[in-house]
């Protein structure tokens, strides 16, 4: 591949992916790991890639980057205490506090929530709010129909709604008293 | 007619993505006006697209950048001869292009083939007589002496201009004496 090209490519969609793996993946570290991991197949598989569809790549490699991280993670820490977005510690204890405070109230607790679906859920529902990705265009982009990606997206929704309005339960329950 | 709940919860997705035609949206702002729980269920799917579409950006570690920098377009490796002669004389290798430039090296491999046999071919068909091929011999042989006899009377020149411009004058006849014995002048 092209070094300018690709130097181009890294500077622009940098900041995406990392944010991408980082709210997927709720880890600093794992998202710094799977940003390198991205570039560095892009690197190697440059000249494989359609220019026209070099974002798509990128997203689908994240993607993929992304639940293979949570698979690892899964095996190796076992037991340990993950770092909630909206426990009281996270303030003092997350590995990136200045992440935190750029998050009003509701957004840390939907990332909370979102903790409960599994890893390629959270990823298509960020590619769809976050990135802005229009359902057909997702599919296309891992490899599913735009069906089973509305599917999967309606249900991860449905959990993160539920888990909106118990929040709103428990704090107009807090505020009563 | 109007929708039930169920139908119209399921098409909150597609009413926030505007992906409902006129009259599929009057049927479900039609429930929505009097359904309270549907209501409130848009509200709260608003909220959480509204929400998540406003996550902040975040930067990319510059440590990250190097990093990938390190291990690919900074990446050191050994690099082979052939490689280095490549390179220096910038001849572009691509996959792409190793196809094309072998089928190009083989015509003209194979054209120089047959031009070299037809040439060949044209020079056994020649034929010469006895007379000519003996003129040609005397032709080479005279050549051969004059240009001998050539070199001899330089070297001759050269070499008495040396002795009269730069020899001592002892030197010089002893020198002479010598030449004039060994050849009896």
């Amino acid at each position: 591949m092209d070094r300018a090209f690709f130097q181009e490519l890294l500077q622009k969609h940098r900041d995406r992916v990392f944010s991408h793996a980082r709210y997927v993946l709720h880890n600093r570290e794992d998202a710094e790991d799977v940003a390198q991991e991205v570039f560095v197949k892009l690197w190697e598989h440059g000249r494989e890639v359609d220019p026209g569809k070099t974002e798509a790549w990128i997203m689908r490699v994240t993607h993929n980057a992304c639940i293979d991280c949570c698979r690892r993670r899964s095996r190796n820490r076992k037991g340990e205490d993950r770092l909630r977005f909206d426990s009281p510690e996270a303030g003092l204890n997350c590995d990136d506090p200045a992440v935190l405070y750029e998050l009003n109230e509701t957004q840390r607790a939907l990332l909370s929530a979102m903790d409960a679906l599994p890893a390629s859920v959270r990823s298509l529902i960020l590619m769809h709010y976050f990135r802005d990705m229009p359902m057909e265009q997702i599919g296309e982009t891992v490899g599913m129909t735009p069906n089973a990606v509305k599917v999967a997206v309606h249900r991860g929704r449905k959990l993160l709604r539920k888990a909106l309005l118990a929040r709103g339960k428990a704090v107009q329950e807090r505020k009563v008293p | 007619m109007k929708q039930n709940c169920e139908t119209t919860q399921k098409r909150l997705p597609d009413l926030l993505d505007g992906m409902l035609d006129d009259r599929e949206r009057d049927l479900v702002f039609g429930h929505l006006d009097e359904c309270a729980v549907c209501s409130e269920i848009l509200a709260a799917e608003k909220m959480i697209s509204g929400e998540l579409h406003s996550l902040p950006r975040l930067r990319c570690p510059e440590a990250v950048t190097r990093a990938v920098l390190e291990k690919t377009i900074e990446l050191k490796r050994p690099v082979g001869i052939f490689e280095t002669i490549v390179r220096r004389a910038r001849i572009v290798f691509s996959r792409r292009a190793l196809k094309p430039a072998l089928a190009c090296g083989l015509i003209l491999f194979l054209s120089l083939l047959i031009s070299h046999q037809t040439r060949r071919n044209e020079m056994r068909g020649k034929t010469y007589t006895d007379a000519e091929i003996d003129r040609a011999g005397e032709i080479m042989k005279w050549s051969l002496v004059y240009s001998a006899r050539q070199v001899q009377t330089s070297e001759r020149r050269v070499f008495s201009e040396v002795l009269n411009q730069s020899a001592p004058e002892t030197i010089e006849r002893s020198v002479l004496s010598v030449y004039t014995k060994s050849t009896g002048n």
